[in-house]
């Protein structure tokens, strides 16, 4: 059972190949310079794409995403600084290479890892998408609402600070969704008599200014230090020699990559933790555990093939439940929303198109990657020394303009820059903005499927008890936080 | 008694204010027709949960037995309290004077301000932000208002 991909010829046109590289290159370029992560790329990249077609700004979006997520390889290596959080752990074992002299192998590791990562995401995001489609088209109201409790369930979960902090999150952006007319009955809520309220808020500026501003601002703390850039020396006829060295690693590099695509297929997980997961994985069951974390070349491949893999898992849940596997394809949904396509079951019956563009720009990207690793590496080294305070700046006058560029309104700006601000300081004081931003979006979906379950069963909830797959989102759901809550209070004994 | 996280004794205070301050608004909400439990049930089933949990934040943030002593704020931290005030004053003005000044001037004087405030500014670099400022102000102006057609404040 394989997915149409008859439509995913417009991905092949020259235009959409130019606009992939490029995208491709500046993902690279801003998942290399640390701090600027892929959901921020995606973030600012969002309203670009409003002006393009559909298919065009999906794939290029695709394209920023796949470059980004393998960018933070160079900074991991070069810097001991993770370029992005899916590359925390290839840090453990790229650096220390980077120390005695290998950089240029460590970098070849990661790029091969990485492509080959992609590569097992791509047959998974292949083999997958159609099963988890038509599955997904036999729900109701019912299973809608259970869907959405059993994914802001995991997500809360796995806020690692404090479960109590990623709920409370979780409920105010439920709650922000509730702002504006209500969806059944047109009635105004929570607007405070104004008229800018009435629509609810833009979620493409909320997500900006979550995301970027509360981002930048706590890269300022980094302000005015020198980054000291190792020197790598990176050449085609070393990357061969590493490539032939793939055949001792190829069931670590299977085992991390399944890791990876488990992991992104969770909703909201995605690469941040799977690389972290997988590095885990490959230490407990190598024959010398303790030659991790000292330049061991498994270290390097296990997390860069997982942190890639979570990509094509990521997409798994956009596409077929609307639901994102992680913050960065949070974004693409506000991206399939501002032209005007709804993510969900219903998005492959209606618009297979745009799957199989998506589906193909993926694979193709991988490619972009491979080439413009091999050949520009040296241009993202350099990246490294772009400092803080041009960057800054620079990023915030690019959210003011995408903010503004949506709906040609200065009261979303004001949103963006208040937003920001309210996210930088939910994240200082340990609230996760994740649950936040997913509550917004799916909080009113949240809403009219329950009411409208409510109508169905009679005035009733009832209904819920004779349905298998919403009572099966709901059990998995209190299990994931039973099982939170024990592990909680196993570390607080 | 003394409160042992300052932080989430005041988050959990601010919460508790905003849910106080919705139920007030909730008053001035039209029910309409009683359609499949209205439109309130919704919201007040979450403020009520937001208003729990917020309870257990503030209890937990409570500490039993002396406070602590608590150190003050390094030099460090105070000086990237003022770069990120100054920043976001300076970001504030650059949002309240675009619909008055345009695009172009505002961006430009913008950016190269905000270069100047968290870069170094030697005269060399005050060259080189003013460069960078031109490229980017006139680069975004070109993908955004002459490629894709979007408008620009």
């Amino acid at each position: 059972m394989f997915l149409d991909l008859t439509g995913s010829s417009f991905v092949f046109e020259p235009l959409t190949l130019v606009v992939m590289l490029a995208g491709v290159f500046g993902g690279l370029v801003i998942g290399a310079i640390p701090g600027l992560t892929s959901t921020m790329a995606v973030a600012l990249l969002v309203p670009v794409t409003y002006g393009m077609e559909a298919h065009l700004g999906l794939a290029l979006l695709v394209a920023v995403y796949m470059g980004s997520i393998s960018g933070g390889l160079v900074a991991a290596s070069l810097l001991n600084i993770p370029g992005t959080p899916s590359s925390v752990a290839t840090t453990f074992d790229a650096y220390p290479m980077t120390k005695r002299g290998e950089g240029g192998k460590a970098l070849a590791y990661g790029v091969i890892a990485s492509f080959l990562g992609s590569m097992l995401g791509f047959v998974a995001l292949l083999l997958l998408a159609p099963v988890l489609g038509k599955f997904a088209l036999r729900f109701g109201p019912y299973e809608y609402f259970a869907l959405v409790v059993f994914t802001l369930t995991c997500i809360v979960s796995i806020s690692r600070k404090s479960l109590l902090k990623g709920a409370i999150s979780a409920l105010l952006g439920l709650f922000l969704a509730m702002v504006g007319l209500s969806e059944i009955d047109g009635i105004p809520r929570f607007v405070f008599g104004t008229d800018w309220l009435q629509s609810g808020f833009s979620v493409m500026p909320v997500l900006i200014g979550m995301f970027a501003v509360s981002q930048l601002l706590e890269d300022l703390s980094g302000l005015g230090k020198p980054l000291a850039v190792m020197k790598a020396d990176f050449s085609l006829k070393e990357f061969w020699q590493v490539g032939l060295r793939f055949r001792y690693s190829l069931w670590n590099l299977l085992r991390s990559s399944l890791i990876g695509i488990g992991i992104g297929i969770l909703p909201g997980t995605g690469s941040g933790l799977s690389n972290i997961l997988a590095y885990a994985q490959a230490k407990n069951s190598a024959k010398n555990p303790d030659s991790f974390g000292t330049g061991n070349p498994d270290g390097i491949i296990a997390s860069e093939s997982s942190n890639n893999a979570a990509t094509g898992g990521a997409l798994i849940p956009l596409l077929t439940l609307g639901i994102p596997g992680d913050a960065t394809t949070l974004m693409m949904i506000g991206a399939f929303m501002i032209h005007g396509v709804q993510p969900g079951p219903l998005l492959m019956r209606d618009h297979g198109d745009l799957v199989a563009v998506i589906i193909i720009a993926y694979l193709v990207s991988n490619f972009f990657m491979l080439f413009l690793q091999i050949n520009f590496i040296k241009v993202m080294i350099k990246a490294l020394k772009v400092p803080q305070s041009v960057l800054c700046p620079v990023i915030i006058t690019l959210c003011v303009v995408g903010s503004y560029a949506l709906n040609s309104s200065m009261t979303d700006v004001w949103v963006f820059f208040g937003m920001g601000i309210v996210g930088y300081g939910l994240v200082k004081t340990g609230f996760p903005l994740l649950p936040l931003v997913l509550g917004l979006i799916l909080g009113r979906m949240a809403e009219s499927q329950f009411r409208a379950a409510y109508s169905l069963g009679g005035d009733s909830l009832a209904g819920f008890l004779d349905r298998p797959i919403a009572l099966f989102f709901f059990a998995v759901a209190a299990l994931s936080l039973g099982l939170s809550l024990y592990s909680a209070a196993k570390r607080r004994a | 008694m003394h409160i042992a996280e300052k932080s989430d004794f005041c988050s959990s205070l601010i919460l508790l204010a905003l849910m106080g301050f919705c139920w007030n608004e909730s008053g001035n909400i039209d029910q309409g027709i009683n359609f499949a439990l209205g439109p309130l049930f919704f919201p007040y089933l979450l403020m009520g949960l937001i208003t729990l949990c917020s309870l257990i934040l503030l209890v937990r943030s409570v500490g039993r037995g002396r406070a602590p002593a608590s150190g003050g704020a390094a030099i460090a931290d105070r000086k990237t309290f003022f770069y990120r005030a100054a920043l976001l004053c300076l970001s504030a003005a650059y949002i309240l004077a675009l619909p008055l000044g345009g695009y172009a001037p505002c961006t430009f004087v913008y950016l190269v301000a905000a270069m100047t405030l968290l870069g170094k500014r030697a005269v060399k670099s005050l060259l080189i932000y003013g460069v960078i400022a031109l490229c980017m102000t006139c680069g975004v102006q070109y993908v955004f208002a002459d490629l894709l057609h979007l408008f620009l404040p």
